[in-house]
């Protein structure tokens, strides 16, 4: 096969996009955000998709620029901020671990429900699958392309359908069917909850070497999968609503989008949601699973990390930390909460998309206004979802907090620690 | 496929499905149940206008559960009055074909303000919404309570509720036939369990503190496929040592 036959279409470029975005997220969050903004749950997809597609070209802009694959790290690393990359790099690797909990912990509670299972159930799933695809990851299967094309390709037709379903159905006392009536702002303080939704365009950054015509395609493609995930979400959080009735998608949150295709499709509607689901998790946590055990081999290459992560086996696959990572998404996804798993996860990519814009702001000279807008919103999201946290769960905060403190400082001093051994290894 | 063919057959899926739903149910109405749990009160007197100007008022007993009562969907003001003081004056929506179960828990206060709430009540509102659950000092709360459910072959669904101004999180032991069967942990004041599934038939309940072997209070509880078993814990009139359970039953 060719290079050029081998690299990713625009079309392929847009469905991973897209797919990556709503793989899992729009499973978990629905409920989340219905409990905080109710009526306005719509316009808390639609703030946060500002700061979505803001970041999207902020990447975009970096990686043309640049000219290579990468991500936030590689961005930082040339602008010389090797402390701050280091810094971010870590977290955004706790990051990526928790988008996967949060992937097998959706994937567990729908597979479950539509088995009429218990909680033992659940957690077997939501662990079985992460050694699952650990096991496949460490046989070499890597990323399937062509199977997550048409796993998104899919998944995006039932949550669309659904969602235009709900809309043919207009009843707006569905909005606040059960609970209080919430204000507008309150949009605000639900989208920061549930930010992590729009994390996964921004795994195609590094896939930019294997883009075709990058230069002209890779912005145009991006943006308009983020513009189409956006109204998606914005679609489905209505006509789900609708269709389900605000107190329904909260109580059964983790489960919500099939609690809504009962409602509309019967048992029928279950078995489809399930599948999707199912499916679209799975997609979502082989993906997520291979770039972030390929980062970290890349970070531990440039000694960011510890060489022990660095290891290959007999396929050239970083099997160290694919299973250090995969197993610590599994042990959360078994013994974490839905919203405090999503939460922590927002926070890291506000962050994350935070610097990105900074960076991309520093380094234009026209259009500045875009990172400018992703900053200001960020940062008022950000200060909403610290706030959130802090007040509803003060002791995951303080923990929060320790783990940021832990890897600002002390990762500088287990860094010298390992090198200073490898050098007296060496010596 | 090209990508025109590809929108196509996204066009066409889309309708595909869409299509396939259930037929909608125009103005079914909401039913809503109200709970009079709110301590030292003998009676309360509740009253929910909607938007339309449809007005209801109920005057309940303390420990009393009223029957289902059909409203037409959209949003309703609630007042609350109990001992000659307005207490509590909140919206509620009720979406169409919904069932829900409005409680009425806490100590009213002499002199206090409509809707009084602690500092940290107000703020768990504000960003948590719908799920924020406090305790809010004891003061009177107002509690709107989803009664779907879904039915399980075989299986019965309970929710327990604890409105036991005070008291610590309790939990709730199931025995059927002599085996324990199943528990329900820590369940603090104003906060529910989750709808848990359990064998249908017939169960003696037995309710602690967390984490004491001693009884606090026995009962039954009858479990069937088809009924969703509401169980609330109150603590029994003039007397806040003594609890007692009231029940609510809701139909498939």
């Amino acid at each position: 096969m060719s290079d050029s036959a081998s690299k990713l279409s625009p079309v392929s470029v847009w469905a991973l996009a897209a797919g990556g975005m709503v793989g899992g997220g729009i499973y978990t969050v629905l409920g989340v955000v219905v409990a905080v903004s109710a009526q306005w749950a719509w316009l808390s997809f639609a703030f946060t998709g500002i700061i979505a597609l803001s970041s999207a070209y902020s990447y975009v802009y970096l990686s043309n620029t640049f000219h290579e694959g990468g991500g936030a790290f590689d961005f930082l690393e040339k602008f010389n901020d090797e402390r701050l990359g280091g810094s971010l790099a870590w977290m955004l690797i706790l990051g990526y671990v928790l988008t996967i909990s949060v992937y097998a912990y959706a994937f567990g509670h729908y597979v479950s429900f539509a088995f009429h299972g218990g909680g033992w159930l659940t957690r077997g799933l939501a662990a079985g699958i992460v050694a699952a695809l650990i096991g496949l990851n460490l046989a070499g299967v890597g990323k399937l392309t062509k199977v997550e094309i048409a796993i998104v390709s899919v998944n995006l037709l039932v949550l669309l359908g659904l969602g235009v379903y709900g809309l043919t159905q207009w009843d707006a006392t569905q909005l606040t069917a059960g609970v209080e009536p919430r204000p507008a702002w309150s949009g605000l303080i639900g989208g920061a909850a549930i930010f992590m939704a729009y994390e996964g365009f921004q795994l195609l950054s590094y896939e930019y070497d294997r883009i075709k015509e990058a230069r002209k395609y890779f912005m145009p493609t991006l943006m308009s999968a983020v513009l189409f995930v956006v109204l998606l979400y914005i679609v489905v959080a209505l006509g789900a609503t609708v269709l389900g009735g605000a107190a329904t998608l909260i109580d059964f949150k983790e489960i919500a989008l099939s609690i809504t295709a009962r409602e509309a499709f019967g048992e029928t509607g279950v078995i489809v949601m399930t599948v999707a689901a199912g499916f679209a998790t799975a997609a979502a946590i082989n993906s997520t699973l291979f770039s972030t055990a390929n980062l970290t081999k890349q970070i531990a290459g440039q000694g960011e990390l510890p060489a022990w992560f660095n290891h290959t086996n007999g396929a050239n696959v970083p099997d160290r930390s694919i299973i250090a990572l995969g197993s610590l998404a599994g042990v959360l996804a078994v013994t974490g909460s839905l919203s405090a798993l999503v939460e922590a996860a927002s926070l890291v990519f506000l962050a994350t998309f935070g610097i990105v814009n900074w960076l991309c702001w520093r380094k234009s000279d026209r259009r500045r206004w875009i990172p400018a807008l992703g900053i200001g919103c960020g940062v008022v999201t950000g200060l909403a979802l610290l706030l959130r946290v802090a007040i509803g769960k003060p002791v995951a905060f303080g923990g929060l907090v320790l783990v940021v403190v832990l890897i600002i400082l002390g990762r500088p001093f287990l860094l010298n620690k390992t090198k200073n051994q490898d050098r007296e290894n060496d010596a | 496929m090209t990508p025109d063919r590809g929108c196509c057959a996204l066009l066409i899926s889309v309708l595909l499905f869409a299509g396939c739903g259930k037929p909608n149910t125009p103005n079914a109405p909401a039913e809503l149940r109200v709970g009079q749990f709110l301590f030292a009160s003998a009676s309360a007197r509740v009253s929910l206008v909607g938007e339309d100007g449809d007005s209801s008022v109920l005057s309940l007993s303390y420990a009393e559960l009223t029957d289902y009562r059909a409203f037409s969907p959209g949003s309703y003001t609630v007042d609350v009055h109990a001992g000659g003081q307005h207490l509590l004056h909140k919206t509620i929506g009720l979406g169409t074909g919904g069932r829900y179960s409005l409680l009425l828990a806490g100590i009213p206060q002499e002199g206090q303000e409509v809707n009084q709430a602690t500092f940290g009540t107000r703020l768990h509102r504000i960003f948590e919404g719908a799920a924020a659950r406090t305790d809010n000092d004891f003061l009177p709360t107002l509690l709107l309570q989803n009664d779907y459910f879904v039915p399980v072959p075989g299986e019965g669904n309970l929710r327990v509720t604890q409105l036991v101004p005070g008291l610590i999180p309790v939990d709730v032991e199931l025995d059927r036939e002599g085996d324990q069967q199943a528990s329900l942990k820590g369940i603090a004041y104003a906060h529910t369990s989750d709808r848990d599934q359990f064998t249908a038939g017939t169960y003696a309940a037995s309710l602690h503190l967390a984490g004491s072997p001693q009884d606090r209070l026995k009962f039954q509880l009858e479990l069937d496929t088809s009924t969703f078993t509401n169980v609330y814990i109150l603590p029994a009139a003039g007397d806040s040592r003594r609890l007692r359970v009231v029940t609510g039953r809701t139909s498939q």
